[in-house]
């Protein structure tokens, strides 16, 4: 990636002073340089858009999660019809009635006799219908639950897990790789030693012992709150390993020498002179480290140690589609899993954009 | 004659091999001393001793450091920290490689006052706009937002020197601070050097120009293979030397 640049997607970048005369620091040049990443940032507003929906979920969804019909289970998308009988109309949505086919599948036939007009603002949501009508946008699940609403709300956890996820395990990361590195010794082997003992368990079947330890009667915020932890705990060991090895040479350097001649203390030195050089490793390992916990979260879930039922994630929704038998006659419930991959893939996208832009090698055109 | 810090048979050594043989000296307050060998003399390890900040694997055998009359060897790692750059402060041999390249001059000045005193930021910022001013960098509030890269050699000399000297040290270790410059710039230097002896600076100047050292410092101590050989004031060294060494290094920067 770093060898054949995708140069057309390059503006030559304006001057790199900036107003005032204050010169732009390392960070803000680079941030510049990944701006003209044209890919990347697509795939930041892309990501700009999924969180918005996740966190604006209570108005831009038309059911809570949980709100259930069982009268609809596995109900297919209802369209929102624009004209009534060849005329141009306020849009809205038929009814449904379930009929069995030839071979026993349930069937959704559209009810031209019932209608029902869509509202906007309607019980403080974006947009609804009158009951007994249900507007599936993406159709329904196996109990009747809109999908679009479960994937709005699913979002809040499966997006969040990845950001706290990755807060949590680089905070312990950069800190004890630091430490380990800066100090040497001792210090370090006792600390690398324990790197390794979470490292050298196979990631995801510690997931699973460490879930196991976890308590069955956990409420859906402590169940989340432990997968993070279990996920952040596995992570941090391998960047801990990476930003030793670079503190380690980092510590060599003069600059470090001199914080220590005028009496810097050594947490300073390690905050303020070592880590910050490791920035431009750590931010794209950042966002490359987010997806897998996003797939960790959603690994956890299908096989339904994640996030319980009813609160959804995008995991736990997934797990509804691992029969061929709901895959056949409702494919819509794998929409999730295209979310997950959208989502994976601008993470890692915009990591990628952002280690080349942290390049030291990266020639600055224009 | 009151002396600042006093050196006794400092020894030092790296596994078997005597890197410092019984070094003896005393700087006096207010005056240069200079420290003058050839280079592997074991200049830089009585700096790096001084401030106890001396590499893995070298060890202080034996020896006392007096600085204010005190111990600096029986000090523990927190009153040694309060000691540098606050008592005694180092100018380095290269200040690109001295100065964290992310930061910009006034980020890193500003750190160290913020570890010394408790002084609120503004005040901070109006000290350390007087000390680059003291140092005779000129628009010091432009020097101030500056990165390191962004200042010409004798800029960053001058921005060592004003970190340095931040925290009002007693005492300054200047480790060569003027052999990456060209003769221009260490001559005006120097001259910084000179004015801030008469303002009663103590300061311990190492170098391996002997040329320089006879037109700066009051007292020189001459060091051969980690053992001083000769010491004493300037002019009688310099009209007299006893040592064969002593004449040799003159010899080479006459």
């Amino acid at each position: 990636m770093a060898k054949n640049r995708p140069t057309e997607n390059l503006r030559p970048l304006g001057p790199l002073v900036g107003r005032e005369g204050k010169p732009y620091s390392q960070f803000s040049i680079a941030m510049a340089i990944f701006w003209r990443h044209r890919l990347a940032r697509v795939c930041f507003y892309v990501l700009v858009c999924l969180y918005a929906c996740a966190i604006f979920a209570n108005f831009l969804a038309p059911y809570r999660f949980d709100d259930e019909d069982r009268n609809y289970s596995y109900c297919s998308a209802t369209a929102i019809q624009f004209f009534d009988r060849g005329h141009l109309s306020w849009p809205f949505v038929y009814g449904r009635t379930l009929t069995f086919n030839s071979i026993h599948r349930r069937e959704y036939l559209l009810d031209m006799a019932q209608k029902y007009p869509l509202r906007l603002f309607y019980g403080g949501r974006l947009f609804g219908v009158d009951k007994p009508g249900r507007i599936y946008i993406w159709g329904a699940d196996s109990r009747g639950r809109d999908l679009f609403s479960r994937i709005l709300y699913g979002g809040r956890i499966s997006l969040s897990i990845g950001l706290v996820g990755v807060l949590i395990s680089f905070s312990l990361g950069l800190l004890i790789g630091g430490i380990a590195g800066y100090f040497g010794g001792w210090v370090d082997s006792f600390l690398m030693r324990l790197c390794e003992m979470f490292m050298l368990a196979p990631g995801f079947y510690l997931i699973l012992a460490l879930r196991s330890a976890v308590p069955d009667n956990f409420n859906s915020l402590q169940v989340y709150l432990m997968v993070v932890v279990i996920l952040s705990l596995i992570g941090w060991a391998s960047l801990a390993r990476i930003i030793r090895g670079m503190s380690l040479s980092l510590r060599q350097r003069d600059f470090v020498l001199a914080s220590k001649a005028m009496g810097v203390s050594d947490i300073k030195i390690i905050i303020k002179h070592i880590l910050p050089h490791t920035l431009s490793y750590s931010l794209a390992a950042i966002m490359l480290t987010i997806p897998s916990y996003i797939l960790g979260e959603a690994g956890l879930s299908v096989l339904g140690l994640g996030i319980q039922d009813p609160v959804p994630s995008w995991g736990n929704m997934l797990s509804e589609a691992m029969g061929i038998v709901q895959i056949q006659f409702a494919p819509w419930i794998m929409i999730p899993g295209i979310f997950i991959f959208i989502t994976v893939i601008c993470f890692n996208i915009i990591g990628d954009a952002l280690r080349d832009a942290f390049d030291p090698m990266f020639q600055v055109e224009g | 004659m009151k002396y600042l810090l006093e050196i006794n048979k400092l020894t030092v050594h790296v596994g078997h091999k005597t890197l410092l043989h019984n070094v003896s000296f005393k700087a006096a307050q207010g005056k240069i001393t200079a420290l003058v060998g050839a280079s592997g003399s074991g200049k830089t390890t009585i700096a790096n001793s001084i401030m106890r900040l001396l590499p893995t694997g070298l060890e202080i055998n034996h020896g006392e450091m007096l600085f204010e009359h005190k111990n600096l060897l029986l000090f523990n790692k927190e009153q040694m920290r309060l000691v540098r750059g606050a008592r005694i402060s180092m100018i380095f041999q290269e200040p690109l490689g001295a100065f964290n390249p992310l930061m910009t001059i006034g980020q890193q000045m500003d750190e160290v006052l913020a570890v010394h005193t408790d002084k609120l930021k503004n005040e901070r910022n109006k000290k350390i706009l007087d000390v680059l001013a003291k140092v005779e960098l000129l628009d010091s509030e432009h020097i101030f937002n500056r990165y390191p890269h962004q200042l010409s050699g004798g800029q960053r000399q001058r921005a060592m020197i004003a970190q340095a000297l931040v925290a009002d040290p007693k005492l300054i270790i200047a480790d060569e601070p003027t052999s990456n410059l060209d003769v221009t710039l260490q001559a005006r230097i120097m001259d910084l050097f000179r004015h801030f002896r008469k303002e009663g600076m103590t300061m311990l100047l190492i170098s391996h120009d002997l040329g320089m050292v006879s037109h700066l410092a009051d007292d020189v101590i001459i060091l051969e293979k980690g053992q001083v050989i000769e010491s004493g004031q300037v002019q009688t060294i310099m009209q007299a030397p006893k040592h064969k060494y002593t004449q040799r290094l003159m010899e080479a920067f006459a």
